[in-house]
């Protein structure tokens, strides 16, 4: 995955808490700056979804919350660490300040 | 909306609708591109079983498969780019045996009894009247005195287009089956056989494609049909590759 992957993305937003869709893509624009298409969304909420990394909550109406499961908490916690090190070493490597 | 897949449309449907009608006309190429990623890849469905998502790759394979056998038959079929003679031919020969093989792996086994024997059947009647009855009244036609050669042109057109028409509906059809009859009648093979089954099936297909592909390119000239038959069965390679990446990410139902 990468940092603008929209699985990471979704994975992101749903960190905090369960969200439904609509706000899950709230969650991303308030981060990135742009909302995600509809197909780019929920093609990553399905593949989640199959990867048990999320999973459904009751909810009402149209929308459906979901939440992160323990499975998907530990892939993205992982997948962070990953980043941040990377990120790390390219802001050492170019003289700045990680912190 | 209507033209994502049932399962996808069921779980996610409402929630795409409502997005897409916030967003306006300018979400159309992204739910375009999302609704042909969803069909290329239907490990990601939505599922009430890993089971049930092995069922369907199951099927794409067999779909894959299909798809390639009906590619290669019309490139044999036509004249050029592959001559009847050396390498090549055993090549495309090698390729039909992987095919067979792959679809032998990836298929759904039918449960061993009269009820699902019955369902499988009824299904298969179903599905393959309508193929089998066009394909039997071209063998028909042909076999009944008529000459091609001194038919009008017509006619010799529409036998032609008629033959072609029923093998592309059973290719169709074939899968349909698998997808009508349901868990109660066939059991989808195990992760392991299907990884296997869709490997075969990859290289199957990029065997032909690669191999009918540099025949139409190079030599006496340019073949358009052959080259895009070629192009054809590579890009089933890449629906191969793509299914073998959501294998691997997805839970096993054993």
């Amino acid at each position: 995955m990468q940092a603008n992957d929209a699985q990471t993305l979704v994975l992101c937003a749903l960190a905090d808490g369960p969200l439904h869709g609509y706000a899950v893509n709230t969650a991303i624009e308030e981060l990135t700056g742009e909302r995600l298409g509809p197909g780019s969304l929920y093609g990553a909420l399905a593949r989640l979804e199959s990867k048990q990394l999320i999973e459904p909550l009751d909810g009402q109406g149209r929308q459906r919350p979901v939440r992160l499961t323990p499975l998907g908490r530990e892939v993205l916690e992982r997948e962070l660490r990953a980043m941040a090190r990377v990120a790390d070493a390219g802001l050492r490597s170019l003289g700045v300040n990680p912190a | 909306m209507r033209l994502y897949p049932d399962a996808f449309r069921e779980r996610w449907g409402a929630m795409v609708e409502d997005e897409a009608r916030g967003t306006g006309w300018k979400s159309w190429p992204n739910l375009v591109v999302g609704v042909v990623d969803m069909w290329l890849h239907p490990a990601v469905w939505p599922a009430d079983s890993p089971a049930q998502r092995q069922r369907r790759v199951a099927t794409m394979g067999i779909t894959v498969a299909l798809a390639a056998w009906f590619l290669g038959h019309l490139a044999a079929e036509q004249a050029g780019p592959l001559p009847a003679e050396g390498v090549r031919e055993t090549v495309m020969h090698g390729c039909t045996v992987l095919l067979l093989l792959g679809i032998a792996l990836v298929a759904p086994l039918p449960r061993p009894t009269p009820g699902a024997a019955i369902t499988l059947l009824s299904w298969a009647v179903r599905r393959l009247a309508g193929p089998t009855a066009l394909g039997t009244a071209v063998v028909v036609l042909v076999h009944s005195g008529v000459d091609a050669d001194a038919s009008p042109p017509t006619l010799r057109t529409a036998v032609l287009a008629a033959w072609w028409i029923a093998l592309g509906l059973g290719s169709i059809q074939i899968p349909r089956i698998f997808t009508g009859v349901g868990a109660d009648a066939v059991v989808p093979p195990g992760t392991g056989r299907l990884r296997a089954g869709v490997w075969t099936l990859a290289g199957a297909s990029a065997t032909g494609g690669a191999t009918l592909l540099g025949g139409s390119v190079t030599g006496t000239g340019l073949h358009p049909l052959g080259a895009g038959i070629g192009v054809g069965l590579l890009l089933l390679t890449a629906v191969c590759a793509a299914t073998l990446r959501d294998l691997r990410g997805l839970p096993s139902a054993h």
